[in-house]
């Protein structure tokens, strides 16, 4: 009975409650008065009041870990009650965090939880947990079956791969090992050698892809531990699993160790996006970054692209400190974020033009002589001759007769045989003799003497003043080669000047990113000032654009400018994902561990041989092709993806549910897929498309340790075991791999493929664990016990780092050691090939690749004699061809005036807005969003009643939309909208509207007033679960129209679509070179080309541009308007009482 | 739980059952009685049965879901259901006819020969 209608009843019983003898019955008879003389004799009791007193009581406790992909981790308290776990809060032991050295963290970090954290009891407990082992019934079928292929194509018979629609069986656990075992094994025979590679060519895989496989089946293997960095031993066993496939592929093939070749890693960092790609073109690392509390010692804070006040939530306290500390903060941001209302200044601009707002930065700063000479003159290679005949570096050996190449001591040329020292031990870079040519000296101008000078890469920082050149930075001349050739010289510094000031002036740069020119003036003369007190904290929102390399290159060269990469006070940092796995660098003895030489001794050291390649996820992501345009393949060949038939994942769903085109990878890539086996603990979206499905423990249940680490906090974290009971049948993940290993033991006849898991099977993972921290400069000292035991008491340990805040480029700063550079010193000029062809060997601005009104992809320059990319002509496509596939690669240029007036060519078919898809606070990726009591803040369409039975959830997605955009095309606040991008390939290539699959895929949703967005910009946020047939079904057949799967309890949170309907993959030709040099993973050596998570496609998901087309009234059942903008409490509806609130009347002060 | 039933069940046999003069035992309905615990998902795996009331109840694990059934030949079949905390029990008052399994998927009951792909055929 409500409030209402009890209060209503005895209204209407009140009457004739005195006479009714069966009032003493009801429970109105405790109304009747009571007399007491004195209350303190006759108090009622007060047990009762037990009840409440109680409520946060507790049986016992136990700390675990919380660590979804959010950059935190966090070590939490569950407070258990009659064996169920009640509630969570935080451990409080951050601040008795010690190193090795007993330097103690300091009580700031406490308490360290969010949200998320403190719902996780819903998801111990959630109806969508993966409850068992489950096989999808027709894949079971075509396992039953023994494997049938067509003998021409070898492909199975589709009526096995009814995937989204299919029953699902539960299993024992040992039968899911079995099936997952025989499958893989068969996956491999059947594409290994001629046979394998006959059925590729039927299936229509492109040429080099085949190629790549080696002839090795075991290579349509793929395996991805989901940011692998979040657990050292159960989520990079995947890997380590692939490695362990050698032996099964010296079994299929008859192959010796030296030919044997494992399954295929699948990119993490770099799938997600969460690379800044433009930083090893620069620096050389993976990431430049520090921790975030390092801010507190800058006096200027700029934080671009990156919503840390929403998405850095145990870690916002440190921007607010660094504020009361007197740090002056800026946000550069798309609209009016949360982040930006704590700022001193917010620069909105528009999305995508971050390069070339970076750009105008840098363009005043040099224009005006603000940058700091000394930084740019030796620690930079701004002062480097570039040939203008071949854009390459000039070198002493064509120029100065007689000159001979030093011997370097920056970096240590191996001889060939010689091996590098353990991880652990490596202090000096290193390279293969191979690669020395890579190092060759570079020439400068001495503007005192007026003579060259030759520099090598040991010249770097404080070292280069020992030549005692005064360097011409603005330097240009004709000279004279050795072979007697005349050529034209300019500095790196001289090219870019000339470049800025023809387009990158802040009136021009004001007219591309909307940013007045003043306010860029101002910025950038505060930047100047703000001399190694400067940080710029970005984040992924401007990695997600087709340019993000350039907005890298961009604000580094502000950052090296102004003396401002490598100081506490003073640097730049990208922040998304938990990617920087190198801080545990010992974790090849576990992941790369030689399985064809097992170390088998507890306290044994073990042999490290990598047998598996890895590729980016990206092509698979693209229907499972490489960068061919025209008559040009542009995927280099170390990138070159293998044919996917297999894909094993754990802690993931990015690689289904949440990717990027969604619905193309369901219709058009899957397809090609024999198995999708996913590992995790609650039903995703990408478990709604899997064959196998493996139940794994909660965090909560973990009975297995783990360790990880995390880029933005100096806490080496342990998983430890817990108490809690297994609440459903599941298992950890790194006993689930190792189940599937010991069955494939026995398919192939392999017990190394056994051993390889031994103390798995031994119930002692801490062995892996010792061993790893036992390898990692960074940990070594520490035992296992010890971290667990302290991390069962809610306490981390901080990591041996020399700096805390840890600070990248601080030895660099300070010319202890060289930048993992060609040159040694951060580079802003990239004279390869690839760059040079794509008319990106300077730092240059390219507009958007669909996210824009005006022509995609145009690289904005007006002529320029080092600017000499390859045209579409030369590429073999047409010019005018601007079609989705040819624009990644389209080199066309335009000067800024142009580029105003041009237009994005779907603007003529009523497409208007840029659409982009962030990620938000109460989601890690997709982890904790469709957690009921966490879901309902997603924006102003949570209702835990779901009155409007339309409602896929208790809370839906939605787009923000400017209201006077949405007025102009007819649309209120709350109305529900399809989304449409370009029909050329989205929702997915050939569809065709009125199927099933169109109407799944189409995204239906709400559209929500948001003045905080400029006119023009559309976003939906990233994480909530899209539609899947199971979901349309139920949403469709339901009485209560909840979307829900009949099925699997899969929960959307769309009724049709999802954001990912608008987006698509796109492949970048400058991320998939094979010269670009850069800092391996682990330790200190340098290699080119491709790495995973460091030069590779990072994709573009906020590229889209797109028509917005009223659906449904907003009112309930479809009826008018939606009823909080028909009361007036929604932006531009807003009723006198809600006009008075936002005038601040209620307020009243004195005066 | 909703806020209200979560008091409630707090308060039962403390300050509100006394005031009653309700009994724990009195409030037993013969339903609740009717209905006992059989242990949790992991104690079922998949193709084995097991058996509760001195062997009087049968609960098979198939892969569709858990079925509970009289012992006695063509007895009847009886519901699960599972709480939040995943323990499973039977309800001997509420009969369940015998293609109707336990989902580990849903939590509820499902069909043995239902399917999406069969129930889009039926259409």
């Amino acid at each position: 009975m409500s409030r209402r209608s009890f209060v209503k009843g005895l209204g209407i019983l009140g009457g004739s409650l005195a006479a009714a003898k069966w009032a003493q019955a009801t429970p109105l008879r405790y109304f009747k008065p009571t007399a007491i003389e004195n209350p303190l004799a006759g108090y009622p009791d007060r047990d009762w009041e037990k009840t409440y007193r109680n409520i946060f009581a507790h049986d016992s406790s136990f700390v675990f870990l919380c660590a979804p992909n959010d950059t935190h981790n966090c070590l939490l308290k569950a407070f258990v009650k009659n064996g169920v776990v009640q509630r969570i809060g935080p451990s409080y032991g951050y601040g008795k965090a010690t190193d090795l050295y007993g330097n103690t963290s300091s009580h700031r970090w406490d308490p360290r939880i969010c949200q998320k954290g403190l719902a996780l009891v819903r998801r111990f407990y959630g109806d969508r947990r993966v409850k068992a082992p489950m096989i999808r019934r027709g894949f079971k079928e075509w396992a039953d079956a023994g494997y049938p292929r067509d003998a021409k194509t070898g492909k199975p018979d589709a009526k096995y791969f009814r995937r989204g629609k299919d029953k699902w069986l539960r299993l024992q656990w040992n039968q899911a090992y079995e099936y997952a075992a025989k499958t893989m094994h068969n996956i491999a025979e059947n594409y290994s050698g001629h046979k394998g590679e006959g059925f590729l060519k039927e299936q229509g895989y492109d040429p080099a892809m085949i190629h790549a496989l080696e002839g090795a089946g075991v290579q349509t293997l793929k395996f991805r531990g989901g940011m692998a960095f979040l657990g050292a031993t159960r989520i990079f066993g995947l890997y380590r699993f692939a490695n362990m496939l050698s032996l099964m592929d010296a079994k299929i093939r008859g192959v010796g160790p030296d030919k044997a070749i494992g399954g295929r890693g699948w990119d993490s960092y770099s799938w997600h996006t969460d690379l800044p790609p433009g930083h090893p073109m620069v620096t050389g690392q993976q990431t430049n970054d520090f921790e975030l509390f390092a801010v507190e010692h800058s006096k200027l804070l700029i934080v671009w692209g990156m919503n840390w006040i929403t998405t850095k939530m145990p870690d916002s306290h440190w921007l607010t400190e660094a504020r009361l500390k007197g740090t002056k903060t800026v946000a550069i941001t798309v609209e009016y974020s949360a982040t930006a209302s704590k700022a001193d200044d917010v620069v909105v601009i528009r999305p995508g033009t971050d390069p070339a707002f970076a750009l105008g930065l840098a363009q005043h700063i040099m224009a005006n002589n603000l940058y700091d000479k000394d930084f740019v003159e030796n620690k930079t290679d701004f002062p480097f001759l570039v040939r203008l005949d071949t854009l390459q570096p000039l070198r002493p050996e064509e120029f100065f007769a007689g000159y001979k190449e030093p011997e370097l001591t920056s970096v240590k040329i191996m001889k060939a045989g010689e091996k590098p020292l353990p991880g652990a031990e490596q202090s000096d870079q290193f390279v293969p003799g191979s690669m020395k040519d890579d190092f060759k000296p570079f020439v400068v101008f001495d503007r005192k003497t007026r003579k060259y000078v030759p520099v090598t890469r040991d010249d770097y920082g404080d070292h280069a003043k020992k030549l005692n050149v005064a360097v011409e930075l603005k330097h240009q001349a004709d000279i004279t080669l050795l072979d007697g050739s005349k050529v034209k010289v300019r500095t790196v510094f001289s090219l870019s000047k000339e470049y800025l000031d023809a387009n990158m002036t802040p009136a021009q740069v004001s007219l591309i990113t909307g940013c007045s020119a003043s306010g860029i003036i101002g910025l950038a003369k505060e930047i100047a000032k703000n001399k190694e007190k400067t940080i710029f904290a970005c984040g992924m929102g401007t990695n997600q654009f087709f340019n993000a390399d350039l907005k890298d290159r961009a604000i580094l060269m502000v950052a090296a400018l102004t003396r401002n990469i490598g100081f506490a006070g003073g640097n730049v940092g990208s922040y998304s994902g938990n990617y920087k796995s190198s801080l545990i660098g010992g974790e090849p003895v576990y992941a790369a561990e030689d399985p064809f030489n097992l170390q088998l001794e507890k306290g044994g050291k073990p042999k490290i041989k990598k047998y598996s390649h890895y590729e980016s996820l990206h092509y698979f992501n693209y229907g499972e092709r490489p960068l061919r345009v025209g008559d040009k393949m542009f995927t280099g060949e170390g990138h070159m993806p293998a044919p996917t038939k297999s894909m094993w994942l754990n802690n993931s769903n990015s690689v289904i549910g949440n990717i990027k085109w969604h619905f193309d990878v369901v219709n058009n890539t899957l397809p090609k897929l024999e198995f999708i086996a996913y590992s995790d603990w609650w039903w995703t979206g990408s478990c709604e498309y899997a064959d196998l499905v493996f139940a794994c423990d909660s965090w909560a249940e973990f009975k297995h340790p783990d360790m990880c680490g995390s880029g933005s906090n100096p806490f080496v974290q342990i998983f430890p075991r817990t108490p809690m009971a297994r609440v459903f049948d599941t298992r950890g993940d790194i006993e689930i791999i190792a189940g599937v290993s010991n069955a494939l033991a026995k398919v192939t006849g392999e017990k190394r493929m056994s051993d390889m898991w031994k103390f798995v099977n031994d119930n002692n993972t801490a062995e892996y664990l010792q061993r790893i921290i036992d390898a990692s400069a960074t940990l070594k000292g520490n035992t296992i016990a010890d971290l667990e035991e302290k991390a069962k008491q809610g306490i981390p340990a901080l990591m041996n780092n020399r700096t805390y805040p840890r600070i990248s480029s601080y030895e660099q700063a300070k010319s202890e050691k060289p930048w993992h550079t060609k040159s040694g010193r951060l580079e802003f000029y990239r004279p390869e090939v690839e760059f040079i062809e794509g008319g990106e060997n300077m730092v240059i601005y390219r507009e958007p690749v669909d996210s824009t009104p005006h022509e995609p992809n145009v690289i904005v320059a007006a002529k320029h004699e080092a600017i000499r990319f390859k045209t579409p002509a030369e590429y073999g496509f047409d010019e005018k061809d601007v079609s989705s596939e040819t624009r990644q690669v389209r080199n066309v240029a335009m000067t800024t005036g142009e580029l105003m007036k041009s237009s994005h060519p779907l603007r003529l078919k009523n497409y208007t807005h840029i659409y982009h898809t962030p990620k938000y606070r109460h989601g890690a990726h997709s982890t904790p969003v469709d957690t009921d009591i966490n879901a309902i803040w997603f924006g102003p369409f949570g209702d835990v009643y779901r009155h409007d039975k339309r409602m896929p959830s208790v809370v839906e997605g939605y787009v923000d939309i400017n209201p006077l955009d949405a007025k102009a095309m007819g649309i209120e606040d709350g109305d529900y909208v399809y989304i449409d991008a370009d029909p050329e390939d989205r929702p997915f290539r050939g569809f065709k509207p009125g199927s099933e699959e169109y109407k799944v895929a189409r995204v239906m949703l709400r559209a929500r007033y948001y003045p905080g967005t400029p006119r023009g910009v559309t976003r939906t946020w990233h994480n909530m679960y899209g539609a899947t047939f199971g979901s349309v079904k139920a949403h469709e057949s339901r009485p209560d129209g909840l979307a829900k799967s009949g099925e699997t309890n899969y929960q959307s949170m769309y009724r049709y679509g999802s954001h990912q309907s608008a987006t698509r993959a796109w492949l970048r030709p400058t991320q998939m070179t094979e010269t670009l040099l850069h800092k391996t993973m682990y330790g200190q050596g340098l290699e080119k080309g491709f790495a995973a998570d460091i030069h590779c496609p990072t994709g573009a998901p906020r590229e889209s541009f797109v028509k917005i087309t009223k659906a449904e009234d907003g009112g309930m059942n479809s009826q008018g308007m939606w009823r909080p903008a028909a009361l007036g409490f929604r932006p531009t509806y807003e009723n006198q009482a809600m006009k008075e609130y936002l005038k601040g009347r209620y307020m009243k002060g004195k005066g | 739980m909703d806020r209200r039933a979560f008091l409630l069940g707090g308060l039962k046999g403390s300050a509100t059952g006394r005031t009653s003069g309700e009994t724990e035992a009195s409030r037993q309905s013969g339903a609740e009685a009717s209905v006992f615990k059989i242990g949790r998902l992991a104690d079922f795996p998949t193709g084995e049965t097991r058996r509760f009331g001195s062997g009087s109840i049968l609960v098979e694990s198939l892969p569709e879901g858990l079925r509970a059934r009289s012992g006695e030949p063509g007895g009847s079949c009886y519901e699960i259901t599972a709480n939040p905390i995943g323990e499973l029990s039977v309800n001997l008052s509420r009969t369940w006819d015998e293609n109707t399994v336990f989902s580990i998927m849903i939590g509820g009951p499902t069909r043995l020969e239902q399917s999406m792909e069969e129930n889009d055929e039926r259409r």
